[in-house]
């Protein structure tokens, strides 16, 4: 693989070298602004606090890099949980949290229009491309990603294993990726 | 083309900084824990449990209490108070409202005529540096407290859990004397988001463990709790706040006897 075209290198594989190569982390992030980005502004419907929020999971899952390990559920899934994390103590403590942010001394974001618009102009585009996706991968994504379900949970009501719901998820939530990155 | 070319040129630098912090502080921690080898014997004999005065330890300024050592810092087979059975490596610090300064200290157990009954395997022992004395102002002798091996939770690999009092539990003519801290304590593994502790009277604990180090398996925890909390268990959640095990419950005096 060629060093410097991160599009062919894994989530996984970005993860693993992001703790040595600075580049690695940025690709990740620019792979994935628009899942979390698009995660935020439907909940918060506020751009500028959406683009916080997903500034400080991103700040948060660079602090979490080391603990980073291989799983069965796709690196997406592990960003995610960080991003619901990240709005649930900002939604319990009133204010958009940033401690990640301080920890790494990232000055606050100077957001343009432009910028702002562009964002608000996620929110809808994954629910629609959700549409897009079969109708079993796209109830289980829909189920642990817009819901916020336990695998558990999902796995009783769609009458099928825990692992089966963890493939769809995570083969969706490839789909949903590949669709937004073509949607560029 | 990133929507927020600020933000991703802001991760990069971070990466970057992070990365320089994290190759400092490996060549910092084999310095300190080279000198903290030949320094540690005298600083544990300095801060043994016969030294320490009864009555409210945080009052002293004449205490002689020492902190913890460095995480990473190696005491050798033979050192410290009590003598270590092998090399014990500090593996989380921190301090908690009433025991105060703690050290975590990971090793193994190799067996042998020494340890009698001692289970093999990988141990975990907690020193609180400075114990309290009892309300009557009796000194608490008693500052660590340890296991080997994962003897009854092979149900949670990777988790285990043990209990220290603080002070210890002592009945003493016909007047008990309850601990005021429990030191819930143990190994997670390193996925663990969060480590988290629940009782039947909805009280809810979480904590972040402490990241273990490279050369030992897993990350760590020490949670302070109250006795008497009820029925309650402990578990691991990952990062997506997933149940990590089936959880283990705790013991008495957290759960009532």
């Amino acid at each position: 693989v060629d060093d410097t075209d991160w599009r062919r290198v894994s989530d996984d594989e970005l993860l693993r070298r992001a703790r040595r190569e600075p580049d690695a982390f940025a690709a990740f992030y620019s792979r994935h602004e628009r899942l979390v980005l698009g995660f935020f502004v439907r909940r918060v419907g506020d751009a500028e606090v959406a683009a916080d929020l997903g500034a400080e999971t991103f700040a948060a899952a660079l602090a979490a890099i080391p603990r980073f390990r291989r799983r069965r559920e796709p690196p997406t899934a592990w960003l995610l949980g960080i991003a619901r994390n990240t709005l649930a103590m900002s939604r319990r403590r009133g204010r958009v949290e940033a401690r990640a942010r301080r920890r790494l001394r990232m000055p606050r974001l100077d957001l343009t229009d432009e910028v702002l618009e562009r964002i608000e102009g996620l929110n809808g585009t994954a629910l629609e491309l959700l549409g897009g996706l079969p109708p079993r991968e796209r109830e289980a994504v829909k189920a642990r990603v817009v819901d916020e379900r336990d695998y558990t949970e999902i796995a009783r009501d769609l009458r099928c294993s825990e692992a089966v719901v963890r493939k769809r998820v995570s083969r969706g939530l490839a789909a949903l990726r590949d669709q937004m990155e073509e949607t560029k | 083309v990133s929507l927020i070319p600020d933000l991703e040129a802001q991760l990069r630098d971070g990466a970057a900084r992070r990365r320089e912090r994290a190759r400092r502080r490996a060549i910092g921690s084999f310095a300190t824990a080279a000198g903290a080898a030949v320094l540690v014997s005298a600083l544990l004999l300095t801060s043994g449990a016969g030294e320490r005065r009864a009555g409210d330890h945080r009052a002293g300024e004449e205490r002689r209490f020492h902190g913890p050592l460095p995480v990473g810092t190696v005491i050798p087979k033979g050192d410290g108070t009590p003598p270590r059975e092998s090399d014990s490596t500090v593996v989380a610090t921190g301090t908690t409202p009433f025991a105060g300064a703690w050290q975590l200290e990971a090793s193994r157990n190799f067996g042998g005529r020494s340890r009698p009954g001692v289970p093999r395997g990988r141990c975990l022992a907690l020193t609180v540096l400075d114990p309290p004395a009892y309300e009557d102002g009796t000194p608490d002798p008693s500052g660590g407290s340890g296991f080997c091996g994962a003897v009854g939770f092979r149900k949670t690999p990777g988790f285990s859990r043990a209990q220290k009092n603080v002070p210890t539990l002592r009945k003493d003519r016909g007047r008990l004397f309850l601990p005021k801290e429990v030191l819930v304590y143990g190994r997670v593994p390193e996925r663990a988001g969060k480590v988290v502790v629940t009782a039947d009277s909805g009280i809810r604990i979480e904590v972040e463990p402490h990241e273990g180090l490279k050369s030992i398996r897993g990350d760590f925890f020490v949670i302070p709790v109250k006795p008497r909390l009820g029925h309650a268990r402990i578990n691991w959640l990952d990062a997506d706040g997933g149940r990590g095990s089936r959880g283990i419950a705790l013991e008495p005096p957290v759960t009532k006897s």
